[in-house]
């Protein structure tokens, strides 16, 4: 079985047209990553009515914004929010020295002369899309998070007003790849503690089995305690947490939150007499989907209402781009060593890194998700899937056998596609599958419509 | 009451808040502010939803509403940023920009706020006073412990000279049948506080025509057990090569039939170098500052004018009465002068004002 199959069949293309059809957006993908060395380009071509032009130009813009507002935070009810990055491209007329992609020379050949390609290239180090959950009322329309938008439109200059009928809008992700490096150490503390008229400690070491862990993967834990104190060991509590920490503006002190994605609690082995050691093993799974409803929860950048995984940990860069990073967010397993008495527990806390697989396919395409073929008894708990009405669904079903039942809780690494769109080049034979989106449909998957007004 | 063709004074209505969609329940101290002439803020309660209704003035008859958890809304006096208190949390919004500009949690509850220049807000708690500057990344700043004298007195007000060097918190209770105010004035430089008696004061920069540089001037408005007073003092050490101030206190008149009426809003003219005071029954009255002569008074609204800020357009005073009638009073230029003249009978003071404002009207003073 091998899942590379699955994609010949079909290159799927995301296609989205403006409301007065005048400009036809095209991108090969929603998910870019940043490998820490690079971006991903984000790149795709539009299609363009040529009787629509009159004399305007067609741009292209990128923006990442940073909606902070936190309805139970806030005392104002606002979308407040921060341009953090805004890139312009011209479509039209082309760009002369443009050397088009793949992706773009493909689709170009499909399209015919009035497609034109537009190409981002971000440096590395711009913030990652993430979405903090709010558990305050959606219909208010509030998010916060880190969001990157593809815009499209007619104008004279490429910092005009976005009219909506002429304007194509598409959220897009940027996501972090982390690079496993093998030879990391694995992630280990220890603390010592003493304890009132007990002159020897209880001391406690922790180590994961590695640092970087995929979503889904358990995090293996190994406590070893020993102690020395006089006092007895009753048990021992673990939590996976999560970190964020909203930046906005220097003047803004930051806001941080916690939250715990997993814990466990144990007495097996316990109490520990004074003098004993012992060495215990426990698995720990920081998962989405047990957090639904927690507040604040930071997941990879959400596109509506899809489901998304936590997000993955923040890569600083320690350069002046850490500065303006939007959310930063990091993972750490907490050991608690339950102490007798009233003289205090011993705590220790040891980092982790929390990433996405690279071009986790699951993200790639909607096709997935109708899978007609996964019996109901597996399908993954995703609340987005059954939302989906049949009309809704697009023509092509991809013939695909889930490899797991629930794509989060991979025993291994994944095996990492890695889409650079060569299999387009090759030969004609491999089509190119459009994912049309009508307006509820688009709505739906790539967010909602803005206004005319941009200041709403 | 009734505006001749001869007054010194130009009345305006500009919006009555009720007629664009404010509730009259809602037009009141606790639940409107407005901290210049450019924007009025009220809160309002929406079915279970709490709003914030921003009118501004330029364009009244369009006010915005937003959704806001705040127990206190005040806007800045020049831009369109928004400062909300609920308990002891504060935070700044620029509505523009989208931007959460400044937060801030308090250790103790605010009992009385506002902006007391386009980047500073100053805070008052039951203990001290603070000023919060919306620039840069720091707390609020202590200024100083509040005096005893204002203790149990319900914070009305809070005002500042033109380099902050002199600050002055007022507070009113009610004292043996009548309502007594209570002032604190603090000298930065001195580091002391000086408790006084009285309801409204402002602090104004007076140029004294022989004097090189213009005097430091704190005026008070108090109605006393012993009646009412304004005075004009100078306050600090006077600049190099002036002459010092020399004090004056003239009597407030309170007409019989509102014996029980005081000042309760001050806002000195720098273009006329006129004090504006309102009283609690809808009184204005107008002072020369230089003098402290009474120019004019009359009655201008039935209803109890909470709220003033300085008419920029005019060099007049704005505000808001019970009714929600948003009022201004401004100095008639072309009438001021032959009012002082012929209705006061105060030849010297209408040359005087003819001369030091520009003013028309006093050729046939000189003349004689």
């Amino acid at each position: 079985f091998s899942l590379s199959l699955v994609f010949m069949a079909g290159r799927k293309v995301f296609k989205k047209a403006s409301p007065n059809d005048a400009l036809v957006a095209y991108i090969g993908k929603r998910d870019f990553y940043d490998h820490g060395s690079h971006v991903d380009p984000i790149d795709g071509v539009v299609s363009i009515d040529m009787s629509a032009l009159k004399n305007k130009k067609v741009f292209a813009r990128l923006q990442v914004s940073f909606n902070y507002g936190m309805e139970d935070l806030d005392l104002l009810g606002m979308n407040i929010h921060k341009v953090l990055l805004t890139k312009y491209f011209q479509v039209y007329p082309p760009e002369e020295d443009m050397q088009p992609t793949k992706l773009q020379k493909k689709l170009m050949k499909k399209l015919g002369e009035s497609a034109f390609p537009f190409l981002f290239q971000l440096p590395p180090g711009v913030p990652s899309s993430v979405t903090l959950q709010s558990t305050a009322d959606k219909a208010s329309g509030r998010r916060c998070g880190v969001d990157y938008e593809l815009a499209f439109y007619l104008a004279n200059t490429e910092a005009s007003k976005l009219k909506k009928r002429s304007t194509v809008r598409l959220n897009v992700r940027k996501l972090t790849y982390i690079q496993p490096n093998a030879e990391a150490p694995p992630p280990s503390a220890t603390v010592e503690k003493s304890f009132f008229m007990s002159s020897k400690p209880v001391i406690v070491t922790a180590t994961l089995n590695k640092e970087l862990y995929y979503h889904g993967q358990p995090v293996s834990v190994n406590v070893k305690i020993d102690n020395q104190s006089a006092k007895s060991i009753k048990g021992i509590h673990l939590e996976a947490r999560q970190f964020a920490t909203l930046r906005a503006q220097d003047s803004v002190k930051g806001m941080n939150t916690k939250c715990v994605l997993a814990a466990i609690d144990s007495t097996v082995g316990f109490p520990l007499k004074p003098g004993a050691s012992t060495t215990c093993e426990y698995s720990i799974t920081p998962s989405a989907f047990k957090n639904q409803t927690q507040a604040h929860l930071a997941f990879d950048g959400q596109l509506k209402d899809e489901d998304t995984n936590l997000a993955s940990s923040t890569q600083l860069t320690h350069t002046s781009m850490d500065q303006n990073i939007g959310i930063v967010v990091s993972y750490e397993i907490k050991v608690k060593v339950l102490v007798a008495g009233m003289s205090g527990d011993v705590s220790v806390k040891v980092p982790f890194s929390l990433a996405t697989p690279k071009n986790d396919f699951r993200k790639l395409s909607v096709n997935l998700k109708h899978t007609k073929r996964q019996p109901a008894a597996q399908q993954s708990p995703l609340p987005s899937f059954a939302e989906e009405t049949p009309e809704q669904q697009p023509a092509v079903v991809h013939q695909i056998e889930p490899t797991k039942p629930d794509f989060n809780v991979p025993e291994e690494e994944r095996h990492i596609l890695d889409y650079n769109f060569d299999e387009l080049e090759q030969t004609d034979a491999f089509e190119i599958v459009f994912e049309d989106f009508v307006r509820g449909r688009a709505e739906k998957f790539f967010g909602k419509e803005e206004s005319d007004n941009e200041d709403d | 009451f009734i505006m001749g063709d001869n007054l010194p004074i130009k009345f305006q209505e500009h919006v009555t808040l009720t007629n664009v969609g404010i509730s009259a329940d809602n037009v009141g101290f606790s639940t409107l502010t407005m901290e210049s002439d450019k924007y009025i803020c009220v809160r309002e309660k929406v079915g279970d939803k709490a709003e914030v209704v921003i009118v501004e003035m330029a364009d009244a008859s369009n006010p915005t509403r937003r959704p806001i958890s705040a127990d206190s809304a005040i806007m800045n006096p020049a831009s369109k940023v928004i400062a909300l208190k609920a308990a002891k949390t504060l935070q700044i919004f620029n509505l523009e920009m989208k931007a959460k500009v400044k937060t801030h949690n308090m250790p103790e509850d605010v009992v009385f706020w506002r902006w007391i220049n386009v980047n500073t807000i100053v805070i008052v708690t039951e203990n001290a006073v603070y000023h919060w500057s919306m620039d840069g990344a720091d707390a609020p700043v202590k200024q100083f412990d509040r005096h005893a004298s204002l203790a149990g007195t319900q914070i009305i007000n809070y005002r500042v000279n033109h380099d902050l060097s002199w600050l002055l918190l007022i507070g009113i209770s009610a004292k043996e049948g009548r309502v007594v105010g209570s002032m604190q004035l603090y000298s930065v430089e001195k580091k002391v506080s000086q408790p006084l008696e009285g309801h409204a004061g402002a602090f104004a920069q007076f140029k004294v025509p022989t004097n090189p540089q213009p005097s430091n001037l704190f005026c008070i408005a108090a109605r006393t057990a012993a009646g009412g007073k304004l005075h004009v003092i100078e306050v600090g050490t006077p600049a190099a090569g002036n002459q010092p101030f020399a004090k004056k206190s003239v009597d407030l008149y309170f007409p019989a039939e509102v014996p029980n009426d005081f000042p309760v809003a001050m806002q000195v003219s720098a273009r006329y170098d006129i004090v504006f005071l309102i009283t609690k029954f809808g009184y204005v009255h107008l002072y020369d500052i230089e003098s402290g002569t009474c120019l004019y008074m009359n009655r201008i609204s039935m209803d109890t004018i909470f709220v003033t800020a300085p008419y920029e357009a005019t060099g007049g005073i704005i505000g808001v009465n019970r009714k929600g009638q948003v009022l201004s009073v401004s100095v008639d230029e072309t009438n001021l002068v032959p009012y002082v003249t012929n209705t006061l009978q105060n030849a010297d003071l209408a040359l005087h004002l003819a001369v030091r404002n520009n003013l028309p009207g006093a050729e046939d003073g000189f003349k004689t």
